[in-house]
């Protein structure tokens, strides 16, 4: 990251490689949509490269990396259209058309519980759950203490059970 | 939530609960349920992005690097806001004084106090919506500003000016208000070179707003507490939670925190 923030395109190339994929993976989960997700991870990209001189000497680079992009997430949720939702006024509920579904209701369903999440629940599972970051890495990335986010993730994971089974009584 | 609770948020993923804790979640339901949905979220891959798409993102960003070799410190960005506020609370006291007269009747102490707890503000202010990690300074301006927002119209002279109260105060307001404009709009500006946050955008506006209230401070005659608090600090706090809803709708130019 030294090295990154001094200008060196050898540097942002590694870390380009080695977090681009799951950046773009975290941005489908949080839009639901893979061609919006690839506009996002370019703009967290260029604010990175942007915005280098504001990382803080000894920080983690990935949960800053993620605070960009969960940023950049939020910034396209408040300026969706309202077209863009479902007729539900959700997110679309397919992430991505890459991997077999074992069970593709359920796995719609989950989705649409996840989408009907207030945004900080939302977050704080996504990271914790998929991207397997742990509370301390979370709290970096969204800027608020430990306590906070295992008290949203803990909340979060309450009411996406009772999401769930409304919207399995309902389907 | 118990502090089990969070014990037990904790040990999600990571196999099984020891015994005291798995006695919690059996009677616990919000814990019962948490686990229940952490068991039923499988990480699916998920499809990956197009490779046009990754090398356009990766050449694109690659000239956006060449471009810009050296990317500024944040600090940067709090020099500017606090030079920027405090050359227009000279420039408002040398116009509306009409040279470097102070018309302030308070006794001396009151009045340099107050300027110099002023220009603090500002600059902790302006340091405050910069600093990437800030919560704890955030927390502090926040504070600093509600003691001042009764030190100053408590520091006030008393003295009364024989105009209506009505007139005399809108006066002050619309001084304010100009002299703030400026910086306000310089902040905000400053302050695209970060993602929205609601807080940040409070210290910048507080600082910002603080030419006014410093011009206004050395330049009013009036002294007393309502004509203070109503047309000195409640513009100022006003310009401050301004300066959110402005920020809010305007475009980002990078999404760092």
């Amino acid at each position: 990251m030294g090295r990154f923030c001094q200008g060196d395109a050898q540097a942002f190339d590694a870390l380009f490689g080695r977090y681009a994929r799951a950046v773009h993976a975290y941005l489908t989960r949080m839009v639901g949509n893979r061609s919006a997700a690839e506009d996002l991870t370019q703009a967290t990209f260029l604010s990175l490269v942007r915005a280098r001189g504001r990382f803080m000497e000894g920080a983690r680079f990935r949960p800053w990396l993620y605070a960009i992009a969960t940023n950049a997430a939020r910034d396209h949720m408040r300026r969706k259209r309202p077209e863009d939702l479902t007729d539900e006024g959700d997110l679309p509920s397919s992430p991505g058309e890459a991997a077999p579904m074992p069970d593709p209701g359920l796995e719609r369903t989950i989705q649409r519980a996840l989408a009907q999440l207030p945004d900080a629940q939302r977050e704080a599972i996504v990271l914790h759950r998929f991207e397997g970051m742990s509370f301390g890495e979370i709290a970096e990335a969204l800027g608020v203490s430990e306590s906070a986010v295992k008290v949203r993730a803990h909340r979060g994971y309450e009411k996406l059970r009772e999401l769930l089974a409304h919207l399995r009584e309902e389907a | 939530m118990t502090p089990e609770c969070e014990r037990v948020v904790e040990r999600l993923g990571k196999g099984v609960l020891p015994r005291e804790l798995s006695e919690h979640a059996r009677t616990c339901d919000a814990c019962t349920a948490a686990m229940a949905s952490f068991s039923m979220l499988h990480p699916r891959p998920v499809a990956p992005p197009t490779r046009t798409a990754l090398a356009a993102a990766r050449a694109d960003v690659l000239r956006e690097l060449a471009k810009t070799p050296v990317s500024p410190p944040w600090w940067r960005e709090a020099v500017w806001i606090t030079l920027i506020s405090l050359l227009f609370a000279v420039g408002g006291v040398l116009y509306t004084g009409k040279g470097w007269k102070v018309f302030n009747r308070s006794g001396a102490d009151a009045l340099w106090i107050v300027s110099i707890l002023l220009i603090f503000a500002a600059a902790w202010g302006a340091f405050a919506a910069s600093i990437p990690r800030g919560r704890i300074h955030r927390a502090g301006v926040t504070m600093f500003a509600l003691e001042l927002a009764l030190a100053i119209p408590l520091a006030g002279s008393g003295l009364e000016v024989p105009l209506p109260f009505l007139k005399v105060g809108l006066g002050c307001l619309i001084s304010e208000v100009s002299i703030s404009i400026g910086p306000l709009v310089a902040t905000l500006w400053l302050l695209t070179r970060s993602a929205f946050s609601a807080a940040r955008a409070f210290m910048a506006g507080l600082s910002a707003g603080i030419a006014g209230v410093l011009a206004l401070h050395l330049h009013c005659p009036c002294g007393t507490f309502q004509h203070l608090f109503l047309f000195h600090v409640l513009p100022w706090l006003a310009l401050a939670a301004l300066a959110v809803v402005i920020r809010s709708r305007l475009p980002s130019r990078t999404f760092a925190p």
